[in-house]
């Protein structure tokens, strides 16, 4: 879940007019900033899909993300807020570990993160959904695999087992601050020159 | 089930998880609308259990608590648990309920219909719809084989004539622009499903996206002000109806069925069977957190069991039509906890928003109905439920021509030493 708040304020004759505009249509003027931060998020997710998707996976993070941005009023300002499992991730960064939690599929606790191989067929998926897989350990290195058989008897590697998997904060997931700003401050105008329009 | 925090996820979690043989097919011919869009079902899928359970996965999923690969894997275990083996001829294939193709669709689509709901819900403010009145159907996920949506659009624009602000569209790419409520976005042709929400049609990959007043008038969609106005929510608290005429009663009664008391299925005007849908018990908790907000609401939440129905029949003296539905609002929550949340008469306990939230619960518990004086309810036909457990629950009957409605009224609780034995 990822929560984007914005507020809005200026000085001079803009900040004098955005008073004003505050002062007249206060709950509208919320109404359309959320709105407008919303719908630059959901536009800059859906070119992040159209960039960073990987054919062959079937569900596209990227715009189930878009699908998940909902835009609220809230107190003094906007929310923007993404319920979507990974992004807050993406974009703050961060160490994954294993939860601990009773596995469906062995019923012991998860004790490694189960990372697909690039190329392998595993992107996107997890172990469970494979036949028989079973664990690869060098003892020299430390290091383990979970490999499963291919159609000819083959082993292949699917997944490395990970005791952790550092995350780097990535930013240029959501759009600049100042581009919520922008996004804001024009749909205000808009409403602004639609109201006046139709006194 | 823990508190949801989306829309979407409360949209999906006041589904019911239905379990049918049924195909598509037959679902659409013989399930009336109604019935469908308050059900999460999926094409020969008999298992309840992993219905209700995938129902209740993807709902985390909505709230951002689980990823489409954890529910894949584990409505694959679970029906492999459940005994399930796919048609060897058939796996793989969309009929393989166990396969990707099928879990995959069915979380996609129960994703993307709630999430699109949330969307429109959202959007639906007199602000919004002003500065951006209209919307434009486009292509956000190519395809290998691209349904024609020029001819689909250019069906509907045909079919609605002058009454559609949709317009022409180009090429296969669109544009597809058209006012916010305008009803070609519901039009059979252009969203299969009949919401004016995404998704459009199966795997589509088409969305939505909005267009301001001023690219809208350039577009030939908005003249001049004509704003839209924000729509009614169809899931806000109402009961929903539709025909089953021409349908499989057998099959509409046993989906009915699966609602218990929240589905009825009844003669309508001029004895073609209908069926009515409401809220569930959920609702009437949400009109109380909206009265102690100070704000307005007003739900459904279910139909009187049929014993009760002819119990509060005796009680009014003439039938109770059966589709009439319990109804609570926000200002009669208030009145409720300003005349007996506080000081009560003796014998008498506070009643607590907890106490009325649990009304649902409550008239379909042990008690009886009997008839009310109306001066408990301010005049009309009134009913009031003697709860064993000491609340005295009173409604009255608004008695619309096409419309009737139990509305509650007021409640109060007794103690249990100065109830009457017996």
């Amino acid at each position: 879940m990822l929560d984007i708040n914005v507020k809005f304020d200026g000085s001079g004759a803009v900040g004098l007019l955005r008073k004003l505009q505050w002062t007249f249509q206060g709950s509208a003027a919320a109404a359309v900033v959320a709105e407008a931060c919303g719908d630059l998020t959901r536009g800059h997710l859906r070119r992040l899909a159209g960039r960073r998707h990987r054919p062959g996976i079937a569900h596209n993070f990227y715009l189930r993300a878009a699908d998940a941005v909902v835009a609220e009023r809230v107190t003094g300002g906007a929310a923007v807020t993404i319920a979507h499992e990974g992004l807050a991730l993406r974009y703050y960064g961060g160490t994954v570990r294993p939860s601990g939690r009773i596995s469906l599929v062995t019923g012991r606790p998860i004790r490694a993160l189960a990372v697909p191989k690039p190329g392998s067929g595993a992107e996107g998926k997890t172990p469970g959904e494979f036949g028989k897989l079973f664990v690869v350990a060098s003892k020299r290195s430390g290091k383990a695999v979970l490999a499963g058989r291919g159609p000819a008897g083959m082993v292949r590697v699917l997944f490395l087992l990970l005791k952790s998997a550092e995350h780097k904060a990535d930013k240029s997931v959501l759009p600049k601050d100042r581009a919520y700003q922008e996004a804001g401050a024009e749909a205000l105008d808009d409403l602004l020159a639609e109201t006046i329009n139709g006194l | 089930m823990a508190d949801l925090i989306t829309t979407a996820a409360r949209f999906l979690a006041g589904k019911r998880a239905v379990a049918t043989s049924l195909s598509s097919r037959e679902i659409e011919e013989h399930v009336p609308r109604a019935l469908r869009d308050s059900s999460v079902f999926s094409a020969r899928t008999i298992y309840a259990e992993h219905v209700s359970e995938t129902k209740r996965e993807i709902t985390a999923l909505l709230d951002g608590k689980k990823s489409p690969a954890e529910i894949r894997a584990a409505m694959k275990l679970r029906l492999a648990r459940l005994g399930y083996a796919p048609d060897p001829a058939q796996r793989g294939g969309l009929q393989d309920l166990s396969s990707d193709r099928r879990t995959n669709l069915i979380i996609e689509m129960q994703e993307q219909g709630a999430r699109g709901y949330a969307v429109w819900r959202a959007q639906q403010d007199e602000a919004l719809l002003t500065v951006w009145p209209a919307q434009e159907l486009f292509r956000a996920e190519a395809r290998m084989n691209p349904r024609r949506w020029r001819e689909r659009w250019e069906t509907a624009r045909g079919e609605l004539g002058e009454t559609t602000t949709a317009t022409a569209a180009l090429s296969d790419a669109g544009p597809f622009v058209a006012l916010k409520n305008d009803r070609v976005w519901t039009h059979p042709a252009v969203n299969r499903f009949g919401h004016p929400w995404t998704p459009f049609d199966y795997r589509s990959g088409m969305r939505l996206r909005q267009v301001r007043a001023g690219a809208a008038r350039a577009a030939g969609a908005l003249k001049g002000r004509n704003f839209p106005k924000p729509a009614r929510d169809p899931m806000d608290g109402r009961v929903t109806s539709a025909s089953a005429a021409g349908m499989d009663m057998e099959v509409v009664r046993a989906w009915a069925a699966a609602f218990g008391d929240r589905a009825r299925v009844y003669a309508g005007r001029g004895g073609v069977p209908r069926v009515a849908v409401a809220p569930d018990a959920a609702a009437a908790k949400q009109v109380v957190e909206a009265a102690l907000e100070g704000a307005e609401a007003t739900a459904a939440f279910g139909f009187p069991p049929e014993a009760a129905v002819r119990a509060i029949g005796e009680a009014l003296g003439r039938e109770l039509r059966p589709e009439t539905p319990m109804q609570v609002s926000a200002s009669d929550v208030r009145h409720i906890l300003k005349a007996h949340g506080g000081e009560t008469r003796a014998g008498q306990r506070p009643v607590t928003a907890e106490d009325i939230g649990r009304v649902p619960e409550t008239v379909r518990g042990a008690g009886r109905w009997q008839p009310a004086a109306p001066a408990r309810s301010g005049g009309g036909e009134t009913v009031m439920f003697v709860a064993e457990g000491g609340e005295r629950v009173v409604f009255q009957l608004t008695d619309g021509k096409n419309d009737p409605r139990l509305k509650l009224k007021t409640m109060w609780a007794e103690k249990k030493k100065d109830r009457p034995a017996g």
